[in-house]
């Protein structure tokens, strides 16, 4: 928009008031410093196993919509609902809120966002024509299942025992009842389309392009750990899921992190490129990050939605607009659609305020013009 | 309706038969009054207007301005010190070109304290763009606050309405109250062109370049050099409805006058009196009531002035380290359009009475009569220990 023109004084209005908007003034040329979105880490993120979004699934429960959180957790986790009940949760004892009032009942938010309604649809790559066999359904075992299935694979899990789940089987049913286990079994394999087939014997692994055997459901040097492994012979080398000592049940987060990293080796011995790609994670969010200013002291609460509101959202943009808010120049601007903070660029004359407003730490200045 | 009324009642009922909508006033002696009373006429409904009820005049005033913004008629009244703590906020009010009308009882400033009459306080005030109108009696004070208004929402800007502070906010006439459907005629409501809309948002006071400021203060000054013609032709008006005249000039006998006593405020009806008496000692005197001080009526003043000799101005006011501040207004206006000699009087402040024998002996004195008080830079002080 080009300034108005104005010949005569009395084109000036009496009032000194505005007579056109600034859109022609391009203060984006006085800029020294830019603001950049740049979330980091939240803590409890940081310390989770698995390095779940937590942050961004509890702004979805708080948001009321617990299944875009469910779908957020499973692009990381086939199980939430296990981890959500068994897990040791170090995400709590990470999390910044305690510096205001009470942690985030992390754990309990994980297990309600397993409890939506329905299976998330995630992305599943074109179909690769690889046939993958995993021997034991352990936690371990199903992970590499589920994202080899993710990744396009035909993959069929061959459980000896009556009940997938290997020593999640073995969990007290007050901690894990038998039903929610089935339950998380049968969802990861319809999302990643995955067969998975109890009392199976191993008799069809010869046709098979790769093998991966989940030693927590064989014992190293036991004889059906040695039928498998015969059967494959004059195959590829299987790939074996083991970790010493074996899982304890409050480690079933390490377990399928395994299964996870043990996929991406499969698809490498697949000729094929990695399914799960580790997100960037920047640095971790510290207390001296956030503006505690910003967040009233508030109850924790039994209900998950009022519980995930306390979140803080440490170090990551959760759309609050306070940078909106405390722009003296209207620069940053909520694109709806695409559900970021847009910065105007044209206009923003680089003042910081709205890094330093940001209450979560989320925006930074950079050095560029 | 023939009535007896006080200055500072007359002040508050003509506020409310101008239908102000907007009333934010801070109390101070001796304009008390008129704020008891309007938030009395407010509080009973007698008056449909919102009273805003701040801490300090600086507060009254932004409100006022904020109020006025939004295009309501807006009243005030202080004095002295509250017009002093208020000065950032006229400037705003008349470069926000915002039509609010104030009272103003005249009150000497501080230290010494002192609660009585003297004009520094709305003299030091010229400068900040307000219209100032000085009232003679209880009736101007009535009808003033009429045509105030009328002129203020036709140049759009503000008017300051001065009372000597006890002389005339505290003395009761027999006045003439107009009927609230006569007044209606004469003041129509205020319906602005621009004003504070959020279907239709505008930054009020905003920030201006070097560029465009010059041609803004330009016009305003433009446009208030026309208040003389405006407050002339508004008393015109007033006095074809009403029979009362409240120009910005008021003469007395100053067609053959070769000495006319000047003064602003009450002092004018002595001053009339002083010049019958200089009449009967067949001196050719006359009086000046000037009633508008800013903007300076230029035109009428050196028209009524035109044959006189000597020009008697009384200062009850002091500019420290020049003269009295009137007088300084009345050379200003004559430099190089009249040979009449000013003699400039400083007398009368923080409330003494000025009477019709003191006025009558300064003009004696600047025909050569007897000296009447000590000469000081280039006025006369009157009624200070030698």
């Amino acid at each position: 928009m080009a300034k108005k023109q104005i010949d005569s004084v009395m084109q000036l209005p009496v009032m000194p008031l505005t007579i056109e908007d600034m859109t022609w003034n391009k203060t984006g040329t006085w800029r020294l410093l830019t603001p950049v979105q740049q979330d980091k880490t939240a803590p409890c993120r940081a310390a989770c196993p698995l390095g779940q979004p937590d942050p961004q699934m509890i702004h979805q429960l708080a948001l009321g919509d617990p299944a875009a959180g469910l779908a957020l957790l499973m692009a990381y986790n086939p199980m939430p609902g296990v981890t959500g009940r068994l897990c040791y949760h170090p995400c709590q004892a990470k999390c910044l809120r305690k510096e205001l009032d009470q942690g985030i009942a992390i754990q309990s938010l994980e297990k309600s966002a397993s409890e939506a309604d329905g299976a998330p649809v995630l992305e599943r790559q074109a179909d690769t024509g690889k046939l993958v066999a995993v021997c034991g359904s352990g936690p371990a075992g199903l992970a590499a299942a589920y994202f080899l299935g993710l990744a396009g694979n035909s993959v069929t899990v061959l459980e000896p025992g009556r009940t997938a789940g290997g020593f999640l089987t073995q969990a007290k049913a007050g901690q894990l009842p038998p039903e929610v286990l089935a339950k998380e079994v049968e969802r990861l394999a319809q999302v990643a389309g995955v067969q998975i087939k109890t009392q199976a014997a191993p008799n069809f692994l010869a046709g098979m392009d790769l093998v991966l055997v989940d030693e927590s459901a064989y014992a190293p040097d036991s004889a059906e750990a040695k039928a498998v492994l015969a059967l494959v012979k004059g195959g590829p080398e299987p790939l074996v899921l083991s970790a010493e000592g074996g899982f304890k049940a409050s480690q079933v987060a390490h377990a399928l992190a395994l299964g996870r990293e043990t996929a991406n080796q499969a698809q490498a011995a697949l000729g094929l490129t990695a399914i799960f790609a580790q997100p960037e994670l920047g640095p971790v969010a510290t207390a001296e990050d956030l503006s505690l200013g910003f967040f009233a002291p508030a109850e924790a609460s039994e209900q998950a939605r009022e519980e995930a509101a306390r979140c803080l959202s440490c170090g990551t943009c959760n759309l609050c607009q306070q940078c909106a808010l405390s722009c003296p120049d209207a620069c940053c601007n909520l694109d709806e659609a695409g559900g970021t903070i847009e910065i105007d660029l044209y206009h923003c004359k680089g003042c910081g305020i709205c890094s330093y407003e940001c209450p979560r730490g989320a925006l930074v200045m950079e050095n560029m013009p | 309706m023939k009535r007896v009324i006080m200055g500072t009642e007359t002040a508050a009922l003509a506020a409310v038969l101008a239908r102000v909508q907007v009333v934010a006033a801070y109390p101070i002696t001796p304009q008390t009054v008129t704020v008891e009373e309007l938030s009395d006429y407010i509080g009973k409904g007698e008056l449909d207007a919102a009273y805003i009820t701040v801490e300090s005049e600086h507060s009254a005033m932004a409100a006022c301005v904020g109020a006025s913004a939004t295009g309501s008629r807006t009243f005030t009244a202080t004095s002295s010190q509250g017009l002093a703590l208020m000065h950032e906020m006229l400037h705003h009010a008349a470069g926000g070109r915002l039509p609010i009308v104030m009272l103003n009882a005249n009150r000497a400033l501080s230290p010494p304290w002192n609660l009585y009459c003297d004009h520094t306080d709305s003299l030091s005030q010229r400068d900040t763009g307000w219209i100032q109108y000085y009232c003679c009696d209880v009736q101007d004070v009535m009808d003033s606050t009429f045509i105030a208004y009328r002129v203020a929402e036709k140049v759009m800007l503000p008017v300051m309405i001065n009372l000597d502070g006890f002389y005339l906010t505290h003395t009761s006439e027999v006045i003439d109250v107009p009927d609230q459907e006569e007044v209606d005629r004469y003041l129509p409501p205020y319906d602005p062109a621009d004003k504070v809309d959020v279907d239709n948002p505008s930054t009020y006071g905003c920030v201006c370049g070097a560029d465009l400021f010059s041609s803004l203060k330009y016009r305003r000054q433009m446009e208030t050099l026309a208040v003389e013609q405006a407050w002339q032709e508004a008393s015109d008006e007033f006095a074809a409805q009403f029979g009362r005249s409240h120009a910005p000039v008021q003469g007395h006998n100053l067609d053959d006058a070769e000495v006319v006593i000047v003064t602003i405020g009450t002092a004018g009806g002595a001053a009339q009196l002083a010049a019958d008496a200089l009449r009967e000692e067949g001196v050719a005197a006359g009086s000046l009531n000037l009633a508008m001080v800013r903007p300076f009526p230029y035109e009428s003043f050196r028209r009524a002035v035109s044959g006189a000799k000597h020009l008697v101005v009384l200062d009850r006011d002091v500019s420290f380290g020049a003269e009295g501040i009137v007088a300084q207004e009345v050379k200003s206006c004559l430099y190089g359009k009249s040979s009449a000699q000013v003699h400039c009087y400083i007398a009368g402040v923080g409330g003494m009475d000025i009477t019709e024998e003191i006025l009558a002996d300064m003009a004696r004195e600047s025909l050569g009569g007897q000296k009447q008080g000590l000469e000081l830079g280039d006025s006369i002080w009157i009624k200070v220990l030698p």
